[in-house]
């Protein structure tokens, strides 16, 4: 048990050294940042205003000052901010990188030095510019002391208003700041791939191994989680103009919404949930709502994926509760809420493809898990049948009928055929219904009486299995009650003419089957065997097949001594 | 000759019992039977037998002790049973035979076979001796026995570590015989010695002889027996 659960727990050690890492990566990525304006001049150009916002005489100590980050929508403005060189403390040319969505020219000492898209006054002035800026200084320029860097702005290809336009406006090391992106890159490369082969072992399990809807909906989650991850790191290699940004973040936006919805369903699925059909209505209305109340695609995003993960976490739970699988998906699930939480920041960057990994990677564990014990109990069962065989011309079993024979043979030859053919009977009828897993009651009857009839014989009493209840249209898995009525006669000397009793309750499909043995002079405990085994062995594999043809039964059994019968109770709900 | 067959399945019931009339017809046997080991044991408590041919369920519960219970008995067993995968273990407890289900004639009678003639030796790997001791079983180890003496009806077991504490087996010293392995031998009409436990042959005054054993008793040897105890130990040598 322990062991068990310190095998968990080194399982958790690539989660925390990969937080550490993306932790660590993103502050290099904000250390590395020398000169970050944080505060610039800003000014709206009206009509007719005169373009002087270059000019390193022109007074800017009335002009708004503003972060980066508020520069507004559907503007056009100049923006200005001084810079300090100091060449002694850089150790190559600075570039200037800028993030933001608008058509811009910026200035150094009123040098143009950048022109991206074309600056206009409105809509149809304006050509737009891409998202990211990234020139280096003209060398000759940077001498020590101050400098002005301004800039011209307009932002009027925007198809939305969105919480924040100007991500990004910094001087920066160029070969840092590649490298940077480099690492960045190759990690969501990893993830990327990851995700993607997975998609695909996914469904090629679904297609060529068993047509499990769930194999099907984690396929889908891979396939939109990579989709999620490409997209998102579109913005270092794809230079696209600003209009697009848009278009882009809707993507995300949908593919966030697509992955946490299959997040909590392929849960639901996988566990067979019993009300899969409500749980996911209430899980997409539950979704909607949050990408209501979100007021920035990067929130709504956080919030979706909190959604997500908290709706899976309560499938987990209760399925850990219930089920008794899924405890180590719910640490995980919470450690993934947690990071959320805590350090929301790294969310978007690096959060989400964490928390994605290991998702997947306890998702994948859980499918495994899966597929080993299906082909254990694939194994059990074909162990069953065999067993079921060996159990009924067990040689103790054989070779007292063979005495009898031979006695009868001797004796009352005519009788001796009579044996013969019942002992023939009942053997004919096993070997047949032992490669079945569903046969009719009646049938399960049938074969009752025949063993009853062989043991009539062997202990000169006529035995009779008294039915009540109707038994058409019902369907059990085989041998269970002939099982049991084998077993009384191991366990007991049945010497005297006690009967044998099946009752058969049948109540909106929910079936009812109790059978009455006699006790007489036990020989030994009933109720710990094989036969018990057996039986519920058996059960589980009726089960197993009845789920698959969407038969949805759950079957019990529970045996136990009761005035003289040994009492034997199968539920069969469906 | 008193013969009980304990057996639950009424028609091996009347099998056996027909084919035991059938090869015991010279002697004559008074048979009882019964279907329950339980009436069985009454009966016996009371009665004192010759044989019991018992079925036993040698898987259940108590079918060992039952087992245990009986060849302590002063009477010799044969097991019935469809349990032959069982026979090595009965036999290592000292029933006589064990014939296996499904049983002919000739097996049977093979079994009986034993019982009429008693000098008659197969051994078939006995390995302890049953003892009953205010009424709890005891099992003692061929190897621990140091020698046999006859006590009447009964057998006097002396044990290699602990002369003092000999037991009392209600077997005769004959039907004993008749399960001990080959180095048990008869040394005098009174005696049964281990010879893996003898230290060597003494010759007295007056042609008397004597084993002595490793404890150092001194264990009297029949004049016709003489010839087949320096037999063996020179053949040991």
């Amino acid at each position: 048990m322990f062991v068990r659960y310190i095998k968990k727990l080194i399982f958790l050690i690539p989660f925390l050294s990969m937080c550490v890492l993306a932790v660590n990566s993103e502050s290099i990525l904000n250390t590395g940042i020398k000169n970050k304006f944080n505060e610039v001049s800003i000014k709206i150009i009206k009509q007719g205003d005169e373009l002087n916002c270059h000019l390193i005489v022109t007074k800017d100590n009335h002009w708004k000052k503003i972060t980066f980050d508020q520069i507004p929508q559907y503007k056009h403005f100049c923006i200005r901010t001084w810079v300090n060189i100091d060449n002694s403390l850089m150790t190559s040319p600075p570039s200037l990188l800028v993030g933001m969505l608008g058509s811009s020219s910026f200035y150094w000492d009123e040098n143009l030095i950048s022109q991206n898209g074309k600056v206009g006054t409105s809509i149809d002035t304006e050509v737009p510019g891409i998202v990211k800026t990234l020139v280096s200084l003209p060398e000759p320029l940077i001498f020590d002391g101050k400098h002005l860097l301004s800039g011209e702005i307009s932002t009027f290809n925007l198809s939305k208003k969105l919480n924040t336009i100007g991500y990004i406006l910094l001087l920066v090391n160029e070969r840092d700041l590649h490298s940077k992106i480099l690492i960045l890159s190759i990690l969501s490369a990893i993830f990327i791939g990851i995700s993607l082969i997975l998609a695909i072992i996914f469904q090629l399990f679904y297609w060529l191994y068993q047509k499990e809807i769930s194999y099907l909906a984690f396929s889908m989650f891979c396939l939109s989680s990579s989709l999620i991850l490409v997209i998102e790191q579109a913005k270092f290699w794809l230079d696209y103009t600003y209009d697009w940004h848009i278009f882009r973040l809707s993507t995300i936006y949908s593919l966030t919404f697509l992955t946490s919805w299959l997040l909590p369903f392929f849960y639901l699925l996988n566990y067979r949930f019993p009300h899969k059909w409500l749980c996911t209505i209430f899980i997409t209305l539950g979704l909607i709502g949050l990408s209501f109340i979100a007021i920035s695609y990067d929130q709504a995003s956080t919030f979706l994926f909190s959604g997500a993960l908290f709706s899976a976490l309560v499938i987990n739970a209760f399925s850990a509760f219930h089920l008794k699988k899924g405890h180590f998906n719910v640490i995980i699930l919470l450690l993934s809420l947690s990071f959320l939480y805590f350090i929301p920041d790294y969310f978007n960057e690096f959060g989400f493809s964490l928390v994605f990994i290991f998702i997947v990677m306890t998702m994948l564990v859980s499918l495994i898990k899966e597929m080993h014990s299906n082909k254990v109990e694939a194994l059990k069962a074909e162990r069953v049948k065999t067993e079921l065989l060996r159990r009924n011309m067990q040689p103790h079993f054989l070779m007292n009928c063979l005495t009898q024979l031979m006695e009868l043979i001797e004796v009352k030859p005519k009788k001796a055929v009579e044996f013969i053919s019942v002992l023939s009977d009942e053997f004919r009828q096993l070997t047949t219904q032992s490669s079945q897993n569903i046969i009719g009651l009646s049938e399960e009857i049938i074969l009752c009486n025949k063993h009853l009839a062989i043991m009539s014989v062997r202990y000169q009493q006529s035995y009779q299995l008294k039915v009540n209840g109707k038994t058409e249209d019902i369907f059990i898995p085989p041998t269970i009650l002939h099982s049991q009525i084998e077993n009384c006669f191991t366990h007991n000397e049945i010497s005297s003419n006690r009967s044998f009793q099946l009752t058969v309750t049948n109540t909106n499909g929910n079936i009812n089957l109790v059978l009455k043995t006699p006790i007489e002079k036990k020989i030994d405990h009933q109720g710990t065997g094989l036969g018990e085994k057996y039986i519920k062995a058996r059960l589980a594999e009726f089960e197993r097949v009845n789920t698959k043809t969407k038969k949805a039964h759950s079957c019990s059994f529970e045996s136990y001594e009761e005035s003289q019968y040994w009492v034997s109770k199968f539920s069969f709900l469906s | 000759m008193n013969i009980v067959i304990v057996e639950d399945e009424p028609l091996v019931l009347q099998r056996t019992k027909r084919l035991t009339l059938e090869i015991l017809r010279l002697q004559q046997p008074k048979i009882q039977c019964f279907t329950d080991i339980d009436d069985a044991e009454l009966y016996l408590a009371e009665n004192s037998i010759d044989l019991l041919l018992l079925d036993l369920n040698l898987k259940g519960r108590n079918g060992f002790d039952l087992l245990k219970n009986n060849v302590a008995a002063g009477y010799h067993t044969i097991i019935i049973s469809a349990y032959a995968e069982k026979a090595i273990d009965a036999f290592q407890y000292g029933v006589l035979d064990f014939v296996a289900k499904p049983f002919t004639i000739e097996r049977l009678s093979k079994a009986f076979d034993r019982i009429l003639d008693k000098s008659q030796r197969n051994y078939y790997g006995c390995r302890y001796l049953s003892i009953k001791k205010l009424g709890v079983i005891e099992l003692i180890a061929l190897p621990d026995i140091s020698h046999i003496q006859a006590d009447g009806h009964y057998s006097l077991i002396h044990l290699v570590n602990q002369i003092e504490m000999s037991a009392l087996h209600s077997k005769s010293i004959e039907k004993i015989m008749q399960l001990l392995p080959e180095n048990f031998l008869r040394v005098h009409r009174s005696y049964v010695v281990n010879m893996n436990n003898v230290n060597k042959l003494l010759i007295q005054p007056g042609s008397q002889y004597a084993v002595k054993l490793n404890s150092g008793v001194e264990i009297p040897v029949g004049r016709t027996k003489y010839q087949e105890v320096k037999f063996y130990l020179e053949l040991k040598q």
